[in-house]
């Protein structure tokens, strides 16, 4: 790799903040048209260089040049000004402007003369229209961005970007909201910047992604980097090695777990124009993953069940036994323990303490005459399972907000295993976690199923559904498209059924039919 | 959170003591009245100054209590300041006039039905907040005009006004040495009967916050809203209390101010609400919600208390005084946000030369 091809450089950075090292002698190099995978465990240090990057952080120690030029990021908008743009998991775009409006927000093209007032819209309706075409995205820039789905936000979170002559883009987990068809499009999108000189750094969860799209693969562990190599050296077995630091077994098993009998039963759930007659059987000690496309249903129908949101119609059974739940109150009385899938949001109060946390749903079962709290039980409680569940914090006092993502949904399985639930939902239990906490997880679903637990998984990496499941309920367009058997069901099978192409049993072609059932 | 670190087990008690936020607060008032004794030791510690102080306190300790509970949740409560005229007038009107053909009744019984009564204004603000989703700014403005209109409306603009001697008067006018009868008490016997009653309501929303499951949950519904409801927490039960609450304080408040006053009138209590939120927000309250503690409602009217009384003490134009409580105000909200994490870095940024 020649200098004068290095867009980016950084020298030995670190970063410490209270009581850790996020980031020790860092390097990193970016060239021009290059596709940088950078990939580790969370807390690994990977969001805290990108947010040193992206001027988001002051770096401790160490030099970054940028175009062979050392510079002192000041801020974001200084990163701007040097070309560095990132992109986060979360969109920073205002819903109700258009795709245009949102490419130039603040720098919005003016009229000549006294019409400096006023914003050129034609103008900027027409440049914003050539950044989206240069990036391939079929998207009209007057679009408002809340009619946009997520994968077409990030295009125009990519155009934001290229409208500032963004010479180096870093993509957070772009990936992980996106469906298997939309990922394909955003890679499309990421080849096109590449063929124009942009080098891009891309942070991902998902290996396979990895090998489709980086020219190169730098791995961190604990704030330091352990490999860097190009992806025609790389192996995945290796890539996990290196990022864990050990050998990795089978990723996704579930062990033998006695399948007793019907445990949950659900009966033609319905929600208009989101969920239609859903039904399936849940027995103890099974785990029944849920597949299918984004936006098929699965979260909804998971949230209906747990009494989160409202259903117009269908039977939840318990024990064959008809029980109402029209809140999560409800459902918990009922023994339904919820793990959503959007953990800093729905799962955690990251203000309060993991103690706090934990104890929330079980803070009844922790009282003297219903009305003061055993504080000591909540404390005991809350360490067995943090002892359990292996969660790593120093003490139980710690925020939440101060936890890496997998000791967070650790933290967040704790606070429902503490109610002992009978039937478990969860929702992408390993989404966006390092890959020791995910195997942990897994494991720990292995015991609940072999204690007589019921899990509900909804997860979109088919490697996991396929690992884990006992039975496997195929969504698609909010209804049931098949339920298969742990041995029937290959990837393909379960793709051609989530994607409509396959309707019970037989290969519909090549537009869709109507559904039979 | 305040709330979680002072519960802090394994760590040395300088630590617990540089993140008990209170400290800060109670160091303040500590220096403020230091500063007064030094300019008027002869005033300013006098016991009869010092239960004006106190009755202070107790009106706006009460009422920011309420405040902080309902802030909390991330709500608002505007109507106390009406509330108070309104109980109050009531309460009187009960005692004395008799409501339509209902001749007067005692004095225990006016007061438990006006405490009922602004219990139910609260949990009607809490029920059009949780139950039709109206934003509390709104609910309680509108109790803001309606309440102080009422009032007015019952008396025709009139207070009624109690005799001396009505056993009443004790309530708000008495302190602890008439009420027991002692002679010559000097300070402690000075204490006001509100003051106490003040510290009895703290002790027990204390109690509420920190000791029952009640309390992890309002601090979890202000945390985020949307998890504790995932976590089975009846989020609405939740905040309607904390609107009962602040109902019923406004009222105590109220029946206690009408007693000190001698009189029912719809004049008194205007913009109280805006004091007891500067007392909370003083007191370590975030406007965001979940945060706030009782002991900081509390210091925080009690800064404001010595503050005001310091000012009168000094003689202090009252146009300079509000200038300078407003200046507080500020100063110690951008103060504990910079201690909080924020930072003075653009102080450097104003200062040093451009690179």
């Amino acid at each position: 790799m020649s200098e004068q091809n290095l867009i980016l450089r950084v020298e030995g950075i670190s970063k410490a903040f209270p009581g850790v090292q996020a980031l020790s002698n860092v390097d990193l190099e970016l060239a021009a048209g290059e596709v940088l995978a950078l990939v580790g465990e969370n807390g690994a240090g990977k969001s805290t260089l990108m947010k040193i990057l992206s001027g988001a952080y002051r770096k401790d120690t160490g030099r970054i040049f940028v175009g062979g030029q050392e510079v002192e990021i000041t801020g974001p908008r200084h990163a701007q000004q040097l070309g560095i743009a990132i992109i986060y998991q979360e969109f920073n775009l205002a819903p109700n402007l258009s795709a245009a409006a949102n490419i130039f927000m603040a720098r919005e093209p003016r009229r000549p003369g006294l019409g400096r007032l006023f914003v050129d819209r034609r103008q900027m309706e027409q440049e914003a229209q050539k950044l989206l075409d240069r990036i391939g995205a079929r998207i009209p820039a007057s679009t408002l961005v809340r009619n946009l789905s997520v994968a077409e936000r990030q295009m125009v979170e990519i155009a934001k970007a290229l409208a500032v002559d963004a010479r180096v883009i870093i993509m957070d987990e772009p990936t992980s909201a996106l469906g298997e068809d939309e990922v394909e499009k955003l890679f499309e999108v990421i080849r096109t910047l590449k063929q124009q000189g942009i080098g891009v750094i891309f942070i991902t969860h998902r290996l396979e992604e990895v090998f489709r799209i980086a020219d190169r693969i730098v791995v961190l562990r604990d704030g330091a980097r352990v490999g860097s190599m190009p992806i025609q050296e790389a192996t995945p077995e290796k890539v996990i090695q290196l990022m864990v630091g050990r050998e990795v077994g089978d990723l996704f098993h579930k062990q033998k777990a006695e399948i007793g009998p019907p445990l949950l039963e659900v009966r033609g759930l319905t929600r208009r124009d989101v969920v239609e007659n859903v039904s399936f059987t849940l027995r103890r000690g099974e785990i029944l993953g849920f597949a299918g496309l984004v936006g098929a249903g699965r979260t909804e129908t998971v949230r209906m069940i747990f009494g989160a949101d409202p259903k117009d119609a269908g039977d939840i059974l318990i024990d064959g036994k008809p029980v109402t739940i029209e809140s999560p109150r409800d459902a918990l009385a009922a023994g339904i323990g919820f793990v959503p899938e959007d953990r800093s949001n729905h799962g955690l109060i990251l203000r309060l303490s993991v103690l706090e946390n934990i104890a929330l749903p079980s803070l009844d079962q922790h009282t003297r005459l219903r009305v003061w709290l055993d504080r000591m039980g909540l404390v005991k409680t809350a360490q067995e399972f943090v002892n359990k569940l292996n969660i790593r914090i120093a003490q139980l006092q710690q925020k939440a907000m101060f936890l890496s993502g997998g000791n967070q949904q650790k933290t967040v399985v704790a606070k429902w295993l503490a109610l002992r639930p009978r039937i478990l939902i969860m929702d992408e239990p390993t989404r966006g976690i390092d890959v020791g906490a995910k195997a942990e997880i897994h494991a720990l679903m292995s015991r609940l199923a072999q204690d007589g637990v019921g899990i509900i998984m909804v997860s979109s990496e088919l490697p996991e559904i396929l690992g884990m499941s006992d039975r496997i309920l195929v969504m698609s367009e909010g209804r049931v498209a098949a339920i298969l058997d742990r041995e029937e069901a290959t990837q393909e099978l379960i793709m051609a059924y989530a994607s409509g192409e396959k309707v019970d049993g037989q290969i519909v072609s090549p537009a869709p039919a109507p559904t039979t059932s | 959170m305040t709330k979680t670190d002072s519960r802090t087990e394994k760590s040395s008690f300088l630590a617990r003591l540089g993140r008990f936020r209170e400290i800060n607060v109670l160091v303040a008032l500590i220096l403020l009245g230091l500063y007064f004794y030094w300019r008027r030791p002869d005033i300013f510690v006098k016991p009869a100054n010092l239960a004006v102080i106190m009755r202070f306190i107790a009106t706006f300790g009460m009422l920011a209590i309420g405040e902080v509970l309902v802030i909390i949740t991330g709500g608002i409560d505007l109507s106390v300041g009406s509330m108070l005229a309104f109980t109050g007038v009531i309460t009187a009107w009960m005692m004395l006039k008799g409501v339509g053909s209902i001749p007067p009744i005692g004095v225990l019984p006016a007061i438990l039905i006006t405490l009922t009564v602004g219990t139910l204004v609260g949990i009607w603000h809490g029920t059009f907040v949780t139950k039709l989703k109206i934003p509390p700014f709104i609910i309680t403005l509108g109790t803001y005009l309606m309440a102080r209109g009422l009032a007015a409306n019952i008396t025709r603009g009139y207070p009624q006004v109690f005799d001396s001697g009505h056993p009443f008067l004790i309530l708000g006018q008495g302190d602890l040495a008439r009420l027991f009868g002692w002679h010559g008490g000097g300070l402690f016997g000075a204490i006001p009967i509100s003051f106490v009653i003040l510290l009895f309501i703290a002790t027990i929303v204390y109690i509420i916050l920190n000791h029952t499951p009640l309390g992890y949950r309002i601090y979890a519904v202000g945390g985020n809203i949307e998890a504790a409801r995932l976590s089975g927490v009846n989020v609405d039960r939740v905040r309607i209390f904390c609107y009962a609450t602040s109902g019923f304080l406004a009222a105590l408040t109220g029946v206690i101010l009408a007693s000190r006053l001698g009189q029912g009138t719809p004049v008194v209590g205007s913009a109280y609400e805006l004091w007891a939120i500067a007392a909370a927000v003083i007191g370590g309250t975030s406007l965001m919600g979940g945060e706030g503690t009782v002991l900081g409602a509390i210091l925080g009217a009690a800064i404001m208390g010595v503050m005001q009384n310091g000012m009168v003490v000094l003689n202090l134009s009252s146009y300079i005084q509000d200038v300078i409580l407003g200046m507080v105000l500020v100063i110690a909200v951008v103060y504990d946000t910079l201690r909080r994490g924020g930072s003075f870095d653009f102080l450097k940024k104003w200062f040093s030369r451009p690179a």
